[in-house]
């Protein structure tokens, strides 16, 4: 009878490992090629700087629109998207909560417009490095970069 | 008003490169720090055309790009660069000290001497310029403030009277052939 009930409470701790074990793989899994990047390079930073800017493409091979949420990256303190604009007749540079990639289309970051910036560098890059940075889109999947770093 | 006179000189060097270039409302002499901690006044730079523009370092596109683009006219000038110095005026003197703008301007290969003040002296600049900035707070940013800044180049003849406003999108090639007919014209 006590064994009984022990294996019953049993059971929902059994299926709750399960679900952490499917939640698990799905994080892993989050990868998409539904959305990519192409052309992807860092700007070696000003000397007495940790800081520099992300530059790509992105692209959206789905008919449904998409948006990048939020950059992360080893190989910096932090990741932020930022937009460069004129705003009456000054540049402006501004953080971004989100940039968007329309249903069969593009986000262009460039030097007019979205970039990453990557804060507190951990080491110095130089010319012909490369700095894997992760997009996250707003369906919660995730997209690797691999950028090169040039003057 | 300005982009007026924008236009206006860039139809006059497009329509006869040898025209007499207007003098313009805006600049005249100035006393700033330069990045080797001395007292910079414009008019010691009598006899040399001058190329202006306001920045600060942290910026990671304007500021890297017009460099960029000054070192691509300097080459372009070839032994005519010895007769043009650039002016980096820091809008951000609390994150560029001299040494910051010393160190940050020795990657750019081309010869600009990085400016700096306290905030009163760069205003004054600014406004004799009728150039603009703004710093904006940015609290969820690692950057703490951004600052925008108007991106116009300014290029001075030999005297120290400005002659030409180039607008942020203003090619190698205009710059370089403005900078010529204000050596050419007071020659």
């Amino acid at each position: 009878m006590r064994i009984r009930s022990d294996s019953r409470s049993r059971q929902p701790m059994f299926l709750l490992v399960c679900a952490a074990g499917l939640l698990f793989s799905a994080t892993i899994s989050a990868q998409t090629d539904a959305v990519t990047a192409r052309d992807a390079w860092v700007r070696v930073p000003a000397k007495s700087k940790t800081e520099t800017a992300l530059y790509m493409v992105v692209e959206n091979h789905t008919s449904q629109p998409r948006a990048i949420v939020s950059v992360s990256t080893d190989a910096a303190a932090s990741a932020e998207l930022h937009q460069m604009q004129m705003v009456k007749t000054m540049m402006v540079m501004t953080p971004v909560s989100q940039v968007a990639i329309p249903a069969h289309g593009k986000a262009s970051f460039d030097p007019n417009g979205y970039h990453v910036m990557l804060f507190g560098l951990k080491t110095r890059p130089a010319p012909g490095d490369k700095i894997d940075v992760t997009l996250k889109l707003d369906d919660g999947t995730t997209v690797p970069v691999e950028a090169i770093v040039r003057k | 008003m300005r982009g007026w006179i924008v236009v206006l000189v860039a139809l006059a060097l497009v329509s006869c490169h040898r025209a007499e270039l207007p003098v313009l409302p805006v600049g005249g002499n100035f006393a700033l720090t330069d990045y080797n901690n001395q007292r910079f006044e414009l008019s010691s730079l009598q006899g040399k055309a001058v190329l202006v523009f306001f920045g600060y370092t942290s910026c990671p596109d304007v500021c890297p790009t017009t460099l960029s683009k000054l070192a691509s006219v300097d080459k372009e000038l070839g032994k005519d660069a010895s007769r043009v110095k650039v002016l980096y005026i820091s809008v951000d003197p609390q994150r560029d000290t001299p040494a910051v703008l010393k160190e940050d301007l020795g990657s750019f290969d081309v010869d600009a001497l990085g400016l700096t003040g306290t905030k009163p002296e760069i205003d004054k600049v600014v406004a004799l310029f009728g150039a603009s900035y703004e710093i904006i707070p940015t609290p969820t940013s690692a950057m703490k403030y951004s600052v925008a800044h108007s991106t116009t180049l300014y290029a001075l003849d030999p005297n120290g009277r400005t002659r030409i406003l180039f607008p942020y999108d203003a090619s190698v090639d205009d710059i370089v052939g403005g900078v010529r007919a204000i050596l050419a014209s007071t020659t």
